[in-house]
């Protein structure tokens, strides 16, 4: 799994790509969740188009993202969740948590908001 | 990926096209057990739709068995078995650990349990499958069995 990092109109995205699974992909999620965190970012994009895999620990790893930004004043949102990512986000009923975009300038614009 | 099937699970059918693995518990070989379980699923023309459910079900559950069965003791054994039963493929994973019941884990979508890291993974292979179980074996451990029923293509 990679992650690279690029900022838009003040929004962090990260662009992930791979399987987010058990020790490819938590681990890394979770040292660059800290990384933004301990550099006071406050509006993070996570972006899943290339995401062909995901486990349940890699699922815990978004929602510890989450909850680990919320806590330290910002706010994590989602970008293109491929449809069996989906499936699992509506299954579990995280996608009643998480606020979810189809379109990168919708989602960076929901920042200002 | 998750629609509910019209179909019967057919248990007393007989097992068929039956393969068996016996492995150690390294995280290493998951991916390999997944690649041979989900090629097998493919050739008897399930959809991409079951593949992808079953992927998901047999790597959550060997996970599972190494980590908390086994408690990642690389030499504890795992045996795993994949067969069809009419247009079911099961899946049997069988670790040497005490075992857990699977009614008493705390449901996941729950508001007090919807921001914990953890709980998720036998609740969604639940979700995808039939006939989940799982025994204690004898002497042996415990074995979690799970099958996925062939769903109906859908018609281009």
């Amino acid at each position: 799994m990679k992650i690279k990092r690029r900022e838009r109109d003040d929004v962090i995205i990260l662009d992930f790509s791979g399987e987010i699974t058990i020790g490819k992909g938590d681990v890394e999620l979770r040292k660059e969740i800290s990384d933004l965190v301990f550099s006071e970012k406050k509006k993070i994009l996570l972006n899943l188009r290339k995401v062909d895999f995901i486990d349940s620990s890699g699922i815990g790893e978004i929602v510890r993202s989450f909850t680990t930004i919320q806590k330290n004043g910002g706010v994590l949102k989602l970008l293109h969740l491929e449809a069996k990512v989906r499936d699992l986000f509506t299954i579990t009923r995280l996608i009643t948590v998480f606020e979810t975009f189809e379109n990168e300038k919708d989602a960076v614009d929901s920042f200002k908001d | 990926m998750m629609q509910p099937d019209p179909s019967p699970v057919t248990p007393q059918a007989p097992e068929t096209f039956l393969v068996e693995l016996n492995i150690p518990s390294d995280m290493d070989l998951i991916d390999l057990v997944v690649d041979l379980g989900t090629s097998m699923i493919s050739l008897k023309g399930f959809s991409d739709d079951d593949v992808s459910a079953i992927r998901f079900a047999i790597h959550e559950t060997l996970v599972n068995a190494i980590q908390y069965g086994n408690q990642g003791l690389i030499d504890a054994r795992i045996t795993v078995r994949f067969y069809l039963k009419g247009d079911c493929f099961y899946t049997d994973i069988e670790d040497e650990g005490s075992g857990f019941d699977p009614d008493a884990l705390a449901n996941p979508t729950l508001p007090e349990n919807l921001l914990k890291a953890t709980g998720r993974g036998i609740f969604l292979v639940r979700s995808m499958t039939e006939d989940f179980k799982v025994e204690k074996t004898p002497g042996k451990g415990v074995r979690v069995t799970f099958c996925r029923l062939k769903r109906q293509q859908p018609v281009e």
